[in-house]
């Protein structure tokens, strides 16, 4: 999965009973059940919260499949903004969408 | 009971810790009119990196009765982080009331300086040693840049902020009406007085959070004696009169919001004593995680902590007080656990021992401890005779 997000994708996982997660495991969270497959993001989110420190923003996007991730940002950025993944090295980072 | 407490904190105490840790037993002890010979129980808690600066001590608690002498009966390990003194003291007397012991002594805290020169903090321990894991998921987020747990506390206060309206001035008030408790404790470290303009003028640390509204890891601990009888003890025969912990592992970006803390549920059996309690000592490693405590141990509802911060005076001398100590915002936080803290000063108020920051008539406090990373745990007690 780690190896995913070189090239800038965001995996997750889907159960049939319809809930989206990201931390791995083995049953869904949500039922328990095993019925599960990886799948690949759009990449697409919104900004959930975020912080500015001294390495930068980080924040907590929440994805368009409704499944929420820690993430590094790059640019500034507020609750709501719209953002996607970018490739990365190995450490996924967002940006702003800009609004057309 | 709790016949006996001592803490001693220093912001970076020369010697070993074992021996930091062995005066403040003795002091502890001292207080209860027992000795060493009379301890057959010990409840501890731990952080890596805050004894002597070790990673681990395998069989820590075993370690503990080795060099304090003690040859216990009953040994037990909390690991709820900040949540854990109050845990302790529930288990002791549960230990206590089932003959597992006669006298338990609980330990709280360590040296936090080795770990604080290392320029790491508490959450991010894993960074400074090989093989710490701090979740499952270490993989999938160890990747980001964090800096845990002041960004986590960080997230926490953003989004309040943007569900609720809370503001910088509002959290700041905490610091400012703290502070001004604290400056009749000659324990704590902070004692002039602050303004909210002082606060906001802070160092940014992890935006919104700044500097004073950020607790100062400190080398401490604290000590308390429980035991079966208090007829020797000069305190007040204390017992739990309610006490109440929940869990949540999941971790933050799962939970359905991040504005919440499990003292939602701690503390929800608590509701019917709220309006005997006296006084409450809510955990306070930051100002965003005393606002929460107010919302979540319902002195006000979710979202309107920040007015009830700007509004109330929570001050010992005011009508709900509120870490008259000065918590440890302004104590110091003794090896990045502050639970030693406020249940030492939930037991200096209930036996008048509050010198210049004294609530007068004081017979019930509420104590909530936060901790766990990510804040997955809470645990909330009400004492009084
Ligand atoms: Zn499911």
């Amino acid at each position: 999965m780690y190896e995913e997000f070189k090239s800038g994708k965001i995996p997750y996982i889907h159960c049939s009973c319809g809930h989206n997660f990201f931390y791995p495991r083995d049953r869904c969270p949500k039922c328990h059940g095993s019925s599960l497959e990886v799948r690949i993001s759009s990449g697409e989110g919104t900004v959930f919260s975020f912080t500015e420190f001294g390495q930068g923003v980080y924040a907590i996007i929440e994805m368009k499949e409704g499944f929420r991730l820690y993430a590094n940002v790059r640019g500034k950025v507020k609750i709501g903004d719209k953002v996607r993944v970018i490739p990365g090295n190995g450490r996924p980072e967002f940006e702003k969408v800009e609004d057309k | 009971m709790i016949l006996g407490f001592s803490s001693s904190i220093q912001k970076t105490y020369p010697g070993s810790t074992f021996n930091m840790l062995s005066v403040t037993v003795d002091k502890a002890l001292e207080m209860a009119h027992l000795s060493r010979g009379d301890v057959d129980g010990i409840i501890a808690t731990f952080l890596p990196g805050t004894f002597d600066g070790n990673l681990t001590l395998h069989f820590y608690t075993g370690q503990l009765a080795q060099y304090l002498g003690i040859r216990p009966r009953f040994l037990d390990y909390v690991d709820f982080g900040g949540a854990s003194a109050l845990a302790m003291l529930y288990r002791a007397e549960k230990a206590i009331s089932s003959g597992d012991a006669e006298n338990v002594i609980l330990i709280v805290g360590g040296k936090a300086s080795p770990v604080r020169e290392r320029k790491v903090t508490a959450d991010s321990v894993d960074r400074s040693y090989q093989g710490i894991r701090i979740t499952p998921f270490d993989e999938f987020f160890r990747v980001y840049d964090d800096m845990n747990p002041v960004t986590d506390y960080a997230l926490v206060a953003n989004r309040h902020s943007h569900l609720f309206g809370t503001t910088d001035e509002q959290r700041a008030e905490i610091s400012v009406k703290q502070r001004f408790n604290a400056s009749g404790n000659e324990r704590a470290m902070y004692r002039d007085r602050i303004t909210v303009k002082d606060v906001l003028s802070s160092r940014m640390i992890s935006s919104p959070l700044r500097l004073l509204e950020i607790v100062y890891p400190v080398d401490g601990f604290h000590v308390f004696v429980v035991g079966r009888s208090s007829r020797n003890s000069d305190m007040r025969p204390l017992r739990i009169k309610y006490f109440g912990e929940a869990h949540w592992p999941e971790m933050p970006p799962e939970l359905p919001d991040i504005v919440s803390t499990p003292a939602v549920e701690s503390s929800r059996g608590a509701k019917p004593l709220l309006e005997r309690v006296d006084c409450f000592q809510l955990y306070d490693s930051f100002t965003i995680t005393v606002l929460l405590q107010i919302e979540d141990v319902g002195l006000a509802e979710k979202g309107k902590g920040g007015r009830f911060a700007e509004e109330v005076d929570f001050t010992y001398q005011g009508e709900i007080p509120i870490n008259t100590g000065g918590g440890s915002l302004n104590v110091g936080q003794p090896a990045y656990m502050s639970g030693g803290v406020i249940l030492e000063e939930a037991l200096i108020q209930l036996n008048g021992k509050g010198e210049g920051r004294q609530v007068k008539g004081v017979d019930n406090v509420l104590v909530n401890g936060i901790g766990g990373w990510n804040r997955a745990h809470s645990t909330t007690m009400v004492l009084g005779e």
